[in-house]
């Protein structure tokens, strides 16, 4: 089991679009709209971790921890998808962005089962002839 | 192969950097050379795969094996790459305007079929090798030369997207923290990691 892994980066363009993610960089502001995600980990951030995350129904709510303790918190889990989608819609809200995994699962990659299919396919048909296979019977006539 | 036979100058190469003062590239290509040593594939064994931008010289910078593509298609080379190597490591180096514009469609298709590749798609929500016009990722309302009333297009949420195409590995990190950039490089190469069960709090 392998997998493709997408790994964004946020890249500053110092000359055509200077300071897009310095909010996110910025130490006056960076505590306050990043959330760094940490597998079985409740999701946190702020000055001193004063604030996190909790769901309220399939909405996230920004608590603080005054009022709130880390059990309350959602807890993030990789391989959750459902919440790695809601994850990924930290964006463009009140709600701080998030970096590190949102999601991760193990499912077969392609070219194993594309050369398992041929494997299987030399196996039970033997290993074929191009010149056989372009002179068969699978033609048709334009009238 | 030995572990750490190399180091990050063998990833090196004697071509001269040519991008902008500055950028948040060289962040990125100086932690993925740190990281390649310890991924622990022999360099012959390494290709690099770009498109067409800024973030798609990075081949030329790393001393393995690279292609410097075709715009957006990247991903479809190496899906091609990968069908008939399995046994390569291969990395495709992409833009937002590579990978979410022209490639847009190469992308999906690549993270449903779920080939064994690491894509870094490095944000910078704007077209900066043609010098500055706006990207599929640049905010509504973004001024630049070719949208000098700001634009009114509604940006693509580019980890949504990812994952509405049922991509199996989906992170983010920036160019200013090195330290989590590099652990999400090795993080983006580990498919042998797999987290298991939750840890109680």
């Amino acid at each position: 089991m392998i997998i493709t892994s997408l790994l964004e980066i946020y890249q500053n363009c110092n000359v055509f679009n200077d300071g897009a993610f310095f909010g996110m960089t910025d130490k006056q502001t960076k505590e306050n709209q990043t959330l760094f995600l940490e597998h079985g980990q409740p999701l946190l951030f702020g000055e001193n971790h004063d604030k996190g995350i909790v769901l309220d129904g399939l909405k996230p709510k920004v608590v603080s921890m005054d009022e709130y303790s880390k059990e309350d918190l959602w807890i993030h889990d990789e391989t959750d998808q459902a919440k790695a989608g809601l994850l990924s819609r930290f964006f463009d809200n009140d709600l701080p962005r998030p970096f590190g995994v949102l999601y991760c699962e193990q499912r077969e990659c392609y070219e194993d089962a594309l050369h398992n299919q041929i494997d299987k396919s030399i196996e039970l048909k033997g290993e074929g002839n191009l010149d056989d296979l372009l002179s068969g019977n699978n033609s048709w006539t334009v009238d | 192969m030995e572990n750490n036979i190399y180091t990050s100058k063998d990833f090196a190469t004697d071509q001269e950097v040519r991008w902008c003062p500055g950028c948040g590239d060289y962040s990125i290509l100086k932690q993925v050379q740190s990281v390649m040593p310890e991924i622990n594939v022999p360099k012959e064994d390494i290709v690099f795969i770009s498109g067409i931008g800024c973030s798609s010289r990075f081949p030329y910078y790393m001393n393995t094996y690279g292609m410097h593509s075709i715009h957006g298609r990247a991903t479809a080379i190496a899906s091609g790459l990968k069908a008939s190597r399995p046994d390569l490591s291969v990395w495709i180096i992409t833009g937002d305007g590579d990978s979410l514009s022209i490639g847009g469609n190469h992308l999906i298709h690549l993270l449903r079929r779920n080939f064994d590749t690491n894509i870094l798609l490095f944000n910078n929500q704007i077209y900066g090798l043609t010098k500055g016009q706006y990207s599929p990722t640049s905010e509504q309302g973004k001024k630049t030369k070719s949208t000098p009333m700001g634009s009114i297009d509604h940006p693509f949420n580019p980890l949504a997207l990812c994952l509405g195409a049922d991509s199996t590995f989906v992170a983010r990190t920036i160019d200013r923290d090195p330290k989590h950039l590099r652990e999400m490089l090795k993080r983006s190469n580990d498919h042998n990691f797999f987290v298991g069960n939750l840890p109680e709090l």
